[in-house]
């Protein structure tokens, strides 16, 4: 093991290379980056909204966030354990997909929400479990 | 709409609004100034102590991030500290390499207004 280089991690340092080349900045070579099957969604409140202004809105929000769900845009849907916003994890492959899929709903209508978007996809180092297959 | 009376802390969320935790999200990022070879040298390690925690039960989902920097776990864990504990087992996380935030989840409360009027549980 002290002597071989295993496939992927060959191609995982020749990525690094390359993007210290492209001088890109932090981040993991290209091997690493997966395809984009969702879209984390961590919705907060805006600093100073009160709950309040929150709940004023809420059933308009529930309408709308069930029919995307039933729709199946929301793959999954949580309440953060402090009680103060949402994650959901989006069907769709792109940020701005997610973005204006958000952007139907109230509370973001009425401009009393934070959003940040994490494209998810798989876990890409599974693939060194056997380089051989997965390359 | 309940009235704000034992909470009445600070941020003005009244407990019901809070899920019972079922999850914790974690979010683990590169630490500015680390080179990726100072990773990829922990990648097997880390591959295998990760397998190993999914097979256990205690990684609910797993996913790479969409722009390379870092990864997303749903941990089977009750509280922050349980899923610091989990995650401070990995080899990655001994090596003081990543940054990791916390983010404790559960059920979408806001549907509980589906259920209509009747006695508040």
């Amino acid at each position: 093991m002290k002597f071989t280089i295993p496939l992927f991690m060959a191609v995982l340092l020749a990525g690094f290379a390359a993007q210290a080349q492209s001088g890109a900045a932090r981040g993991l070579p290209s091997a690493a980056i997966p395809k984009t099957t969702a879209i984390l969604v961590i919705q907060t409140p805006k600093q100073g909204v009160t709950f309040q202004q929150v709940m004023a809105v809420i059933p308009d929000e529930i309408q709308a966030t069930v029919k995307l769900y039933l729709d199946g845009k929301i793959r999954e849907w949580y309440s953060r354990g402090n009680g103060k916003g949402v994650i959901f994890l989006l069907d769709v492959k792109t940020e701005d997909e997610a973005r204006e899929l958000m952007e139907t709903l109230p509370l973001a209508k009425a401009q009393l929400m934070d959003s940040e978007y994490i494209p998810v996809g798989p876990l890409m180092p599974l693939r060194a479990l056997n380089p051989a297959a997965f390359q | 709409m309940p009235q704000q009376t034992q909470s009445g802390t600070a941020s003005g969320v009244p407990s019901a609004a809070k899920p019972k935790v079922t999850g914790v999200l974690v979010i683990e990022t590169a630490k500015q100034g680390i080179s990726p070879q100072q990773i990829v040298a922990l990648i097997p390690e880390e591959i295998r102590a990760t397998t190993k925690l999914y097979l256990d039960g205690k990684i609910r989902e797993w996913y790479s991030r969409g722009d390379g920097k870092g990864i997303v776990f749903l941990l089977d864990a009750k509280t922050e500290d349980e899923a610091r504990a989990i995650m401070e087992t990995l080899p990655l996380a001994k090596e003081h390499v990543m940054d990791s935030q916390y983010i404790p989840v559960g059920p979408l409360m806001p549907l509980r207004a589906l259920l209509g009027a009747g006695p508040q549980s």
